[in-house]
């Protein structure tokens, strides 16, 4: 595998088996991810994308196929090297926070720390700096339900950087924001691949193209071609639509 | 009254021998010869230290427990990767479990039968091993010897008390597991069996080892060899239950035995 790949995805299939019958996540997808990039993946409802980027996290394995991420095969993995694993490599942000409920901020993002020997007060040294660097240091001691939706994802976000992880891995980090919060949240997530983090976001919204090094289609379980997915999908419509308008 | 080496040797009228507690820890292989010189049943006195400090220290930890789960302080690792609903069922499980019954009542049965159970299994193997080693001792003795072993474990609660109460918070690494960092197979099975071994429990096996030569009137080396495949034996036997239920549900076992 050449260094300059974060990540690298070979005939990876995922199926679940539903009762009698199974359902196929995803159907042989191929990939290759630099590191250093913004890795926007699109598609719609269904289409396996939350799935890879699960795959790719260690959270789940495939039912076949080959992941490689930073240098490490992760698909044969048993969960405690999965868990050393996501440790070190991965920073993980999703769609509905998973933030502690009872904790306050900077528990939260502390939280990580407590299983990698860390002092207590390195721990709060550490997750104020993040919390700052995050734009929340005057709400560290608030609890998930004292903050709005931006800024409980921004505190997820601290929370995923927490271990300095080089891959940052976003399932619809805007999908419970509204807009203008769903923005700062993807511009903060640009500002940490300027800053050197490899970042890898499952999405909807189309406005985070614009922050995208590079953008993979999904759809049925298997990448498509930006031309296959427009056709496909109402993103297509929407941009015929402007165009003509 | 007799006295052999400034050991009282007499009876009293109960079968209680307190005075014997502190003895054994300053003269072992005295007190041990006492012990086992007396044709009697003489296991009730160490037991019931055992369940006293055994009770006081549930007592000590269930506020810790209390507070630590109303803190979140015992999440395990990688909840942060829980969905939210799955964090909220046990969030509501954890509180289930801060009622008087499970922080006191349950963990204090625990503690009582434990300390009868793997007593009982301890002098039974023991004697059986003793037994088809070719010694003809009596298992009265096998009980005796196996429950005044244990006065090392009244030492090791007595450490965990204050270390608890000048901590506030609980012994969540029991023994030599903290050496293998498993929480799957075979590495499971290594670190719930290092949990069982601390300089504690190594105190107990040498009280074992020393009168057990004198219980069996076998050679000294070949009392220690069966002795030791025993206390081996009640060893898998404690750690297949903590292993098994970690398997089985991905939680961790009270520990069924005490020792």
């Amino acid at each position: 595998m050449p260094e300059n790949f974060a990540i690298e995805i070979e005939a990876l299939r995922k199926v679940y088996p539903m009762g009698d019958t199974e359902v196929v996540a995803l159907d042989g997808v191929n990939l290759q991810i630099e590191k250093g990039s913004f890795t926007v993946v699109m598609g719609p409802s269904g289409s396996g994308k939350s799935t890879l980027l699960y795959l790719v996290g260690g959270l789940d394995w495939p039912t076949s196929g080959l992941i490689r991420v930073w240098g490490e095969q992760i698909d044969k993995l048993d969960e405690n090297s999965l868990a050393g694993f996501r440790r070190t490599k991965v920073g993980f942000i999703f769609q509905s926070f998973n933030l502690v409920s009872s904790m306050p901020a900077d528990e939260n993002v502390a939280f990580p720390l407590r299983f990698s020997g860390t002092r207590p007060n390195a721990r709060m040294l550490r997750s104020h700096a993040l919390l700052n660097q995050v734009g929340l240091a005057d709400r560290a001691l608030h609890k998930p339900t004292e903050l709005s939706g931006g800024q409980q994802q921004r505190v997820a976000i601290a929370r995923a950087l927490v271990h300095d992880p080089p891959l940052i891995l976003a399932d619809e980090p805007t999908g419970n924001l509204d807009s203008t919060s769903g923005f700062s949240i993807m511009q903060l997530l640009s500002d940490l691949h300027k800053a050197g983090k490899t970042v890898m976001v499952v999405t909807h919204d189309a406005r985070m193209l614009q922050f995208a090094s590079n953008t993979i289609y999904l759809l049925d379980g298997k990448t498509v071609s930006a031309e296959e997915y427009r056709n496909a999908t109402e993103l297509g419509r929407l941009e015929k639509q402007a165009q003509e308008g | 009254m007799d006295t052999t080496n400034g050991l009282t040797l007499s009876r009293p009228k109960n079968r209680l021998r307190f005075d014997w507690l502190l003895q054994l820890f300053f003269k072992p292989k005295e007190t041990l010869k006492a012990i086992l010189d007396e044709p009697k049943p003489n296991w009730q006195t160490p037991l019931l230290s055992l369940a006293v400090i055994g009770i006081i220290e549930v007592v000590v930890a269930g506020p810790i427990k209390k507070l630590a789960i109303q803190m979140g302080t015992n999440l395990p690792p990688g909840f942060q990767y829980y969905s939210p609903d799955q964090q909220q069922q046990f969030m509501q499980a954890q509180a289930s479990q801060t009622s008087p019954l499970f922080l006191y009542v349950f963990p204090i049965l625990g503690v009582m039968l434990g300390i009868l159970i793997t007593w009982f299994l301890l002098r039974s193997l023991l004697h059986l091993s003793l037994t088809l080693a070719g010694s003809r001792g009596k298992s009265l003795l096998s009980g005796n010897l196996t429950a005044w072993s244990t006065m090392p474990l009244i030492l090791r609660s007595i450490v965990r008390i204050i270390a608890m109460l000048a901590t506030k918070s609980a012994i969540s690494v029991k023994g030599l597991s903290a050496l293998v960092n498993g929480s799957t197979g075979l590495g499971q099975f290594a670190s719930t069996f290092l949990a069982l071994i601390d300089i504690f429990f190594i105190w107990q096996v040498i009280l074992i080892l020393i009168g057990s030569g004198k219980i069996s009137n076998l050679p000294r080396l070949k009392a220690w060899g069966v002795s030791a495949v025993a206390i081996l034996i009640l060893l898998l036997l404690e750690t297949l239950p903590g292993f098994l239920g970690a398997k089985l549900s991905g939680l961790s076992f009270t520990n069924m035995f005490f020792f």
